[in-house]
């Protein structure tokens, strides 16, 4: 369903994207691993354009995008069918909890209101918050945050949803309860790309995994695969200093 | 009017006249600017720690002298002063008129009373910036009061300050421009000085705001010097 | 001669009073086309449009680094430009002082508010505007939804602090002629040859409509800021103060 090839990517003299082949199905669960540095956020905001590409296309479902000569036209359609969960949350802080939800809805696709509404209040139901759906930003927990903008990321209906390490600004005690919405969407069929340090959920959840560093994917596979059995000493490296102990090569 | 002209050289010989004026404005902004310092720190100070009779009064005197448009307090002042002079000299056996007094010390008097009030509050804002951690910290570690103040609350203190205190000081330069309503040459009554024998009075007014310009211009610099000596956290 | 006439002061305030409409037009007036300019201003600065934006600096930094006093003059000498506008069949000579004193004032205005919006549009976190574009709106949607309503928080205890030096600046009007409240003071003097009564009245007005509506912005700064969870912060003075009575 979304195919990219070629994509290079470099911030002034620092070449950050080298050279990316990704294809992502229907219902597939990827997620990126690897040290910082390695581009993988980078490669995340490039696909929702975020970041402008140098080289590189991008095909979501139909034509292919030349990313680097794409119009504001073509770049517009592609961030609406697709939805970004941040590492800092992002709320909007002028607007309630289900404000934030319905706004993509009301402003972006000129849904009625009170539809928007409707639709807004199923989603923060399934991520448990609908009883705090009035609650602005600052009243809310890190974790009900960040299940708000999962709610606002759904409310969309994409059909490919980017999570940028959904969990690493949250308290340890909060991560589960995001996680566990996480899993809920994977279980149903939802395509999603993550970025993330949770390695057991990568274990459990993922379809595939891809090892990346310095700007190119060095390794993927299927979860268990990568980890018992990485093939690329680059891969061993990593996953030694990551791992739980049930894991160490 | 028949004609636009704009002779540049007399503009140019006007800056020239208008910085000797300089002076006096440094006077009317400095001036002011340390007695404003001095006693507003000692009314912060008091609001701050919120003395029982005293925080209440400044706090009521510094709303009301902000207030008043400086324009009326130095024009009020300046009444005063030629109302009172005549019959407190009087009073204190001196033979004297109006005559005897310089305006310019009336002006620097004004502008010391509303830089006070402006001031302290800047200063009293500052103060309050420091986090409360601070203070408990420095409790812990066994200052006293008066150590914790100088060393711990003061240079937090300073950079939230400099940037006020600058402001103030460009507000005082440009309000001494307000003297000249109560007779003092100050930089725009230099360069009229020079401009009303041949009406040339556009190119004055604007040398006059050139070299006023310039003096902001200059403590901006400073200002930001300051700033960035001060700013080592 | 004595030293203040109490029954003169009070009769002062009706007079004075009256003439409280041209202070207030001059202010309703100056606050809002200056801000209308200073749109314009912080948005040639905000696109960095090529030319203009340079203009916009320049102007920003002259106009707000001049006494007012020196601008209203500058504004009632200079604006004229006689040949040109007598060509576009305009005759200033006729004109009231009253539209040089708006003039002036407003660019004034522009000047400052401009710096206030610029800085409030920036100090918006640019995450936000990521967020706006990952949900689908437009650059525009983005800004009219999200940044100018967080911007306007921001802006809005400065503005309110612009608009009250507004206030006590426009005393300066009467200097080019406009008979406003200390306008007629002049004429008070001609017929009871005092004037400190009523420059203390003046003074008395001023004060109470800059504490008015310095109340009036900081009941709108409480609106705009309410139920959004602003955290308040302990001062140090406090616990100084606690710690005394513990002892």
């Amino acid at each position: 369903m979304l195919r990219i090839q070629g994509l290079h990517k470099a911030f002034g003299k620092h070449e950050v994207l080298k050279g990316i082949d990704l294809r992502v199905e229907k219902g597939e669960v990827l997620v990126l691993l690897g040290p910082s540095g390695s581009g993988k956020t980078t490669l995340l905001r490039c696909i929702n354009f975020l970041e402008r590409a140098d080289r590189g296309s991008l095909a979501l479902g139909g034509p292919e995008l030349y990313l680097r000569h794409a119009r504001k036209r073509d770049i517009l359609a592609i961030q609406r069918r697709t939805a970004m969960v941040f590492q800092s949350f992002n709320l909007f802080k002028n607007m309630s909890a289900l404000e934030n939800v319905m706004e993509g809805l009301v402003t972006a696709r000129k849904v009625p209101r009170t539809e928007a509404e409707a639709t807004s209040r199923h989603f923060l139901d399934k991520v448990g918050l609908l009883d705090r759906c009035d609650a602005f930003p600052p009243q809310l927990s890190g974790g009900q945050q960040q299940r708000v903008g999962i709610a606002r990321a759904l409310a969309l209906n994409p059909e490919v949803i980017l999570f940028d390490e959904p969990t690493s600004a949250l308290d340890p005690e909060r991560v589960g309860e995001v996680l566990g919405v996480m899993r809920q969407l994977a279980d149903e069929g939802q395509t999603m790309i993550v970025v993330t340090h949770e390695m057991a959920f990568a274990r459990d959840i993922a379809d595939r995994v891809i090892f990346m560093d310095d700007g190119l994917f060095v390794e993927e596979g299927r979860p268990l695969d990568v980890f018992t059995r990485p093939r690329e000493e680059r891969t061993r490296q990593f996953l030694k200093r990551v791992l739980l102990e049930e894991y160490t090569i | 009017m028949n004609g636009f002209t704009f002779d540049t050289g007399f503009f140019l010989h006007e800056i020239i006249v208008g910085t000797r004026f300089v002076p006096v404005v440094l006077l009317l902004s400095l001036a002011p600017l340390l007695a404003g310092l001095g006693l507003g720190l000692l009314v912060a100070i008091a609001r701050v720690l919120k003395l029982p009779v005293l925080s209440q009064l400044f706090a009521v005197l510094v709303v009301v002298i902000r207030g008043i448009p400086v324009v009326l307090i130095l024009t009020i002042s300046y009444l005063f002063t030629n109302l009172g002079f005549g019959p407190l000299a009087a009073t204190l056996g001196l033979n004297a008129g109006s005559s005897g007094i310089s305006y310019t010390v009336v002006a620097v008097f004004g502008l010391s009373l509303s830089a006070t009030a402006y001031l302290s509050e800047a200063l009293r804002s500052a103060l309050e910036s420091v986090q409360a951690g601070q203070f408990e910290a420095a409790r812990s570690v066994g200052l006293s009061p008066a150590q914790m103040f100088r060393r711990v609350i003061i240079p937090q203190a300073l950079p939230v300050a400099i940037p006020l205190i600058g402001n103030n000081l460009i507000s005082l330069i440009k309000g001494s421009s307000v003297a000249s309503v109560i007779t003092v040459v100050e930089i725009m009554g230099g360069t009229l000085l020079e401009a009303t024998r041949s009406y040339q009075f556009l190119e004055a007014y604007l040398a006059a705001a050139v070299v006023y310009w310039a003096l902001g211009f200059a403590t901006e610099r400073l200002t930001a010097l300051a700033e960035s000596h001060v700013a080592k956290y | 001669m004595e030293m203040f006439n109490t029954k003169l002061f009070f009769s002062c305030f009706p007079r004075l009073l009256a003439r409280l409409p041209i202070t207030l037009v001059i202010v309703a007036v100056a606050f809002a086309c200056g801000f209308l300019l200073a749109l314009l201003i912080a948005a040639a600065r905000l696109y960095r449009v090529p030319v203009l934006s340079w203009v916009a600096v320049a102007y920003t930094s002259f106009v707000r680094g001049i006494p007012i006093l020196v601008l209203l003059f500058i504004v009632y000498v200079g604006l004229p430009l006689p040949l040109l506008l007598a060509r576009a069949g305009l005759d200033i000579n006729h004109w009231d002082t009253l539209v040089f004193v708006l003039i002036a004032y407003t660019m004034s205005e522009a000047a400052f508010q401009s710096e206030i919006i610029r800085s409030a549009i920036i100090a918006v976190d640019p995450r936000q505007v990521e967020a706006a574009r990952s949900v689908g709106l437009t650059s525009w949607q983005a800004f009219r939804r999200i940044v100018a309503p967080q911007a306007v928080q921001i802006a809005l205890p400065s503005l309110g602090n612009v608009l009250v030096s507004l206030l006590k600046d426009t005393s300066l009007a009467y200097s080019l002629g406009v008979i406003d409240v200390i306008g007629i003071i002049t004429s008070i003097r001609i017929r009871t040859n005092r004037s400190l009564e009523a420059y203390t009245a003046a003074a008395i007005l001023f004060l109470t409509l800059s504490f008015l509506m310095e109340l009036l912005f900081q009941h709108l700064n409480r609106r705009m800021g309410a139920g959004k969870g602003a955290q308040g912060r302990q001062c140090w003075t406090g616990l100084m103060l606690r710690g005394r009575r513990a002892i």
